[in-house]
C-alpha cells in the first residue's frame, strides 16, 4: 500500500506549515518543521473514539496476519488475534498480542516457534485448532471416519435390499412391453404417468 | 405489573399442568369433553402468557427500573424501538419470549389443523404444553423478568450497542421463531407415534410447518450474517462460534428432513429415519438453547451463565429419552412400504444428500463438543476453531452442492443410461464451461473452483427443468414461455419454489467461494492522505481521508470519519465509517466504543472500510479497508431463499400432491404393537 498526499487536499494543507515556516525563518527561529502529527486537527471529544497506535509495515503483514489467525485471543471471545483485534477495534488484549508476536518475529523467531512459545505461556488452547496428536488426532478422524462408515453401511444396506429384485428402469417401462415380476399394474403405471404430466406441467 | 406478571405465569403453570397431565393420561379418549378441553388449554395457555408479555412490555415502555430485566437492558434514552428488543435481549426476557411464541404456535397448530387429524391434536397439546411449561417453570424458579431489586435507580444500563442496530430487532425473533417452531412437527410426530398413526397423514399434517420452520431459521441464520457483518466490523460474517454451530445444526438436519419426507410421501420409505430426524432437530433447538443460556462453552453471543442451563442439560436429556424410547417401541409399525430399486434413482440420490447434511451437523457437533470432550479426557482444553470446522466441512458442502443438482434431475426407482444421458447432458455442460472460464481467467484455489464450476452445473439442472417445464406447457396449451414459466409455479409450487431456494443456495456458495480472495489492509491517514488498496479483479481503489467530523446524537456521542473513494483514479464519491460511544441519560459514557462500518457495494465485491481509532486524540485515524468479492450474492441469495421458502408454501392451483400408490403401498399395516 502506497500513502500519499492527495493533489488537491495535501496543496491545501501544506501551505499553512510552508507560511508558519517562512515566518519562523523572517523571525530568525531555529525552530524544526512542524511533525507530520501537529498536522491532524485535535478532535472536539477524543474519548468518544478509541485510542490506537499508528500502523506499522507489519500488521499488514500477510505472514503474521496467518500466523495470528492460528492463534486465540486469550480475552475469551473465541476468536483468533487478527480476528479479535480488528472486529470492533475494542478489544485490549489483542493488540498486546499482536505486539507480543511482532516483538518474536523481530527476535527472529519462526511461526512455529512463536507458536511453541504462546502454547507454552498459554497452553494449548491458544491454539486456534488442536495439535494433530494423541486423543486430539480423533477430533480429525471421527467426523470423516463416522461419514465413511455411514456411506459404506447405507451402500451395503440398500445394495442388500434390493438383491434379487427385478427392476425396469422408468425410462424403459410402457403397459405393452411390461415384463414379468414387475410390482406394478396397468392402472399403476397409468396412474403413474398422469401424476408425472401433473407435476411436469 | 410485576405482580400481574407474576400471577400470570403462574397461571400459565397451571394451565399448562391441567393440559399436560390429560393429554397424556389418555382419558380424553372415551371423554370428548376432555379432548375439548385439552384443545382449550393451549388458548388458556396463550392468554396467561400474552398477559405476562403485556406486563412485561409496559414495565419496559414506563422504564420501570425497579424491575431488574428493565434496569439491566435500557435507559431512558434508549430509542423506543430498540425498547421493543429489549424484550428478547436478555436471558429472562428472551425465556418470556420464547413460552409466548410457543403458545402461540401451540394455539394455531390446534386451530388450523383439518380435523382429519383429531386423534393427533389432543397429543399435540400435550406435548407442545409441556414444553412450554418447562420454560415457564425455569422462568418461575431460576430466571424470572419480573424480579424486583431492592431499590430503584434512576436509570437503567442501556441495550448493549452491538444490539442497537436494525439487525437485532429482527435477528432474533426470526431465528426464535425458527427454534420453537420446530416443536410443532415434533409434537405431531410424537403424537403419531403414542397414537399408533403412523401413516403419512402426520407428514402432511406438519408439511407448512416444517417448511415454516426452516423459513425463519434460515432467515434468523442469514440475518445473524448480515448482522455480524455490517455491525462487528471484522469484515467476514461467519466464525464457527457455538452459538452459530448451534443454529446451523437444526438447520441442517430440518433440510435433511425436508428431502427425505419426500421419499415418504411418494414411496413410503424412510419413515423411521424421519421421525428420527424430527427429534433429532427438535433436541438440537434445546441443545442450542442450553449451549447459549448454559455457559459451558464461551462464546461472544452467550447470555451471562446462570443456573438455567441445568434446567435445559435435564430437559435435553429427558426429551433425548422418553422421544428415542417411544421411538423405539414404534419400530415394528414403521417398516417401510417399498424398498430401494436402485443407487442409480432418486431415492438414492436423497438418501445420500441426507447423509452428508446428517454427516455436517455431527462434524458441527463434534466440533462444538470437543473442547469439552478433550477437558474430560485429557485434563486439557483445546480450541475448535475455523480451521478445523473449514477442513471438514467444506469437501463435505461441495458434494452436497453437487447432490442439489443431481437429485432433483435423476428419475424415481431407477434411472436408465438414457435417461441420465438426457438429463445430465446440459446442466453437465454448464459447469465446464463455467470451469474452463475460470481456469482460463486464471482462478487457482481448488475450493473456489470446484464450487464456481458445481454452481454452474447446479444453475443449469435448475436451468433446464424450466425451460423443459415451460416448453411442454407451450406446446400442449400455446403459452408464451413466460405464462408457461409462471404457470409452472401455479401446478406446483413445492417443486418449482424448491428449485428457487437451490438456486439461493448456490448463490451462498458463489459468495462463500468469493471469501477466499478478500484482501484486507490496515493504514493510518490524516486528512488528505489517501491509501491504495488493489482488488483480486486487477483495479485499485485509492481512499482519501477528508477528516473526522463530531456530533451528539440520542444516546451517543458519534465520531464520522469520511474517506473519498475513487477506483482506478475515478471517483466514485463518500464512503462514512462511524465510532460511537453510548451515553447514559446524564451523559455518562456506557460500553466501549462501538463501530459502524462503511460499505460501497456492487455484483463484484463490497469496498469495507471500519474507522479503527483516533491517533492521540486527533483527527489521524486508523482505518482497516477490506475487499470482500461476492459478498452481495449472500444477501441476493437470502433475498431469493425467502421468496423461494414462500412459494413452497404457498398452495398449489393442483391442490395437495397424492403419494404415487404402489402394490406395496396399498398392503395392510402389520398389527400394531
Amino acid at each position: 500500500m502506497t500513502r500519499r498526499f492527495s493533489a488537491h487536499h495535501g496543496l491545501r494543507r501544506g501551505l499553512v506549515p510552508l507560511v508558519v515556516l517562512a515566518l519562523a525563518g523572517a523571525l530568525g527561529a531555529q525552530e524544526a518543521a512542524p511533525s507530520p502529527q501537529e498536522e491532524a486537527g485535535r478532535l472536539y471529544n477524543p474519548g468518544a473514539v478509541q485510542e490506537r497506535t499508528p500502523t506499522v509495515d507489519l500488521d499488514n503483514d500477510e505472514y503474521i496476519k496467518e500466523l495470528e489467525k492460528g492463534l486465540r485471543c486469550t480475552c475469551g471471545c473465541n476468536l483468533d488475534i487478527y480476528t479479535c483485534r480488528t472486529t470492533d477495534f475494542s478489544c485490549a488484549t489483542s493488540p498486546a498480542l499482536h505486539r507480543e508476536i511482532l516483538a518474536l518475529h523481530n527476535d527472529g523467531k519462526t511461526a512455529q516457534e512463536i507458536m511453541d512459545d504462546f502454547v507454552a505461556r498459554y497452553g494449548d488452547q491458544v491454539l486456534m485448532s488442536p495439535k494433530p496428536e494423541g486423543f486430539n488426532l480423533a477430533g480429525y478422524l471421527v467426523p470423516g471416519i463416522v461419514m465413511v462408515l455411514a456411506g459404506l453401511l447405507l451402500t451395503a444396506h440398500l445394495l442388500r435390499k434390493r438383491r434379487g429384485r427385478v427392476v425396469v428402469p422408468v425410462a424403459e417401462v410402457n403397459s405393452a412391453t411390461l415384463p414379468s415380476g414387475i410390482e406394478a399394474s396397468p392402472e399403476e403405471l397409468e396412474h403413474l404417468r398422469q401424476e408425472l404430466l401433473r407435476e411436469d406441467l | 405489573m410485576t405482580l400481574l406478571g407474576h400471577f400470570s405465569l403462574w397461571a400459565a403453570l397451571l394451565v399448562g399442568l391441567w393440559g399436560v397431565v390429560i393429554a397424556f393420561s389418555g382419558k380424553w379418549r372415551t371423554r370428548p369433553d376432555l379432548a375439548a378441553s385439552v384443545n382449550r388449554s393451549t388458548y388458556a395457555l396463550l392468554a396467561c402468557l400474552l398477559v405476562a408479555s403485556f406486563a412485561l412490555m409496559v414495565g419496559l415502555l414506563k422504564h420501570d427500573f425497579n424491575i431488574e430485566y428493565v434496569a439491566s437492558y435500557t435507559s431512558r434514552n434508549l430509542p423506543e424501538y430498540f425498547i421493543f428488543s429489549a424484550f428478547w435481549a436478555g436471558q429472562k426476557g428472551s425465556l418470556l419470549f420464547w413460552a409466548v411464541v410457543l403458545a402461540t404456535f401451540s394455539a394455531l397448530a390446534q386451530f388450523l389443523t383439518s380435523r382429519r387429524y383429531a386423534d393427533l391434536l389432543p397429543y399435540v397439546a400435550g406435548v407442545t404444553s409441556l414444553v412450554t411449561v418447562f420454560f415457564v417453570i425455569v422462568m418461575l424458579f431460576s430466571s424470572n423478568p419480573f424480579e424486583r431489586l431492592p431499590f430503584t435507580p434512576p436509570d437503567g444500563n442501556g441495550l448493549n450497542p452491538q444490539l442497537q442496530n436494525v439487525g437485532m430487532i429482527i435477528h432474533p425473533p426470526m431465528l426464535y421463531l425458527g427454534y420453537i417452531s420446530i416443536t410443532i412437527p415434533f409434537a405431531f410426530a410424537i403424537a403419531a407415534l403414542l397414537s399408533k398413526r403412523l401413516d403419512t397423514g402426520w407428514i402432511l399434517a406438519i408439511r407448512k410447518w416444517t417448511l415454516l420452520s426452516w423459513l425463519f431459521l434460515s432467515i434468523g441464520i442469514t440475518l445473524g450474517m448480515w448482522w455480524a457483518y455490517v455491525e462487528l466490523g471484522w469484515g467476514g460474517y461467519w466464525a464457527w462460534d457455538p452459538v452459530e454451530n448451534a443454529s446451523f445444526l437444526p438447520w441442517l438436519t430440518m433440510t435433511a428432513f425436508l428431502h427425505s419426507v419426500m421419499i415418504q410421501e411418494k414411496r413410503g420409505m424412510l419413515k423411521r429415519w424421519n421421525l428420527g430426524l424430527i427429534i433429532g432437530t427438535f433436541l438440537l433447538s434445546i441443545f442450542g438453547t442450553f449451549i447459549t443460556r448454559s455457559g459451558v462453552i464461551s462464546s461472544v453471543h452467550s447470555f451471562t451463565q446462570s443456573s438455567v442451563g441445568y434446567y435445559f442439560l435435564g430437559f435435553l436429556v429427558a426429551s433425548a429419552v422418553a422421544s428415542f424410547a417411544l421411538l423405539y417401541l414404534r419400530w415394528p409399525l414403521l417398516k417401510p412400504e417399498v424398498k430401494l430399486e436402485s443407487m442409480l434413482s432418486r431415492e438414492a440420490a436423497f438418501l445420500f444428500n441426507n447423509l452428508a447434511l446428517v454427516g455436517i451437523a455431527f462434524s458441527v457437533l463434534w466440533g462444538t463438543l470437543f473442547p469439552i470432550l478433550s477437558e474430560a479426557v485429557q485434563g486439557t482444553k483445546v480450541t475448535v476453531g475455523p480451521p478445523f470446522f473449514n477442513k471438514v466441512n467444506i469437501p463435505l458442502g461441495l458434494f452436497l452442492l453437487a447432490l442439489t443438482g443431481i437429485g432433483p434431475l435423476i428419475a424415481w426407482r431407477k434411472a436408465s443410461a438414457s435417461n441420465l444421458q438426457r438429463q445430465f447432458r446440459w446442466p453437465v455442460a454448464s459447469g465446464l464451461v463455467v470451469l474452463a472460464a475460470l481456469l482460463l481467467f486464471g482462478m487457482r484455489n481448488f475450493y473456489a473452483i470446484v464450487a464456481l464450476s458445481l454452481s454452474g452445473f447446479v444453475l443449469g439442472t435448475v436451468a433446464q427443468e424450466f425451460y423443459r417445464g415451460a416448453r411442454a406447457r407451450h406446446r400442449i396449451h400455446g403459452e408464451s414461455y413466460l405464462a408457461a414459466t409462471y404457470h409452472l409455479f401455479g401446478r406446483n409450487r413445492r417443486r418449482y419454489g424448491g428449485y428457487i431456494v437451490h438456486v439461493a443456495i448456490l448463490l451462498y456458495f458463489v459468495a462463500f467461494a468469493g471469501a477466499a480472495f478478500r484482501v484486507d489492509q490496515e493504514a493510518t491517514l490524516k486528512p488528505g492522505e489517501s491509501a491504495d488498496i488493489r482488488s483480486p479483479y486487477g483495479h485499485t481503489y485509492t481512499l482519501t481521508h477528508v477528516g473526522v467530523s463530531q456530533y451528539e446524537a440520542l444516546n451517543r456521542v458519534v465520531s464520522v470519519a469520511t474517506l473519498e473513494v475513487a477506483r482506478d483514479g475515478k471517483k466514485l464519491g463518500l464512503i462514512n465509517s462511524e465510532k460511537r460511544q453510548h451515553v447514559d441519560s446524564f451523559g455518562r459514557p456506557q460500553f466501549q466504543p462501538s463501530t459502524e462500518v462503511g460499505i460501497r457495494y456492487n455484483l463484484q465485491e463490497d469496498l469495507y472500510v471500519v474507522y479503527a481509532g483516533a491517533v492521540q486524540g486527533t483527527e489521524e485515524a486508523v482505518f482497516r479497508f477490506t475487499i470482500n468479492p461476492l459478498v452481495v450474492w449472500l444477501w441476493l441469495g437470502g433475498v431469493l431463499l425467502i421468496i423461494g421458502g414462500i412459494t413452497t408454501m404457498w398452495p398449489s392451483e393442483a391442490g395437495a400432491i397424492r403419494p404415487i400408490p404402489s402394490a406395496a403401498a396399498e398392503r395392510p399395516e402389520p398389527a400394531g404393537v
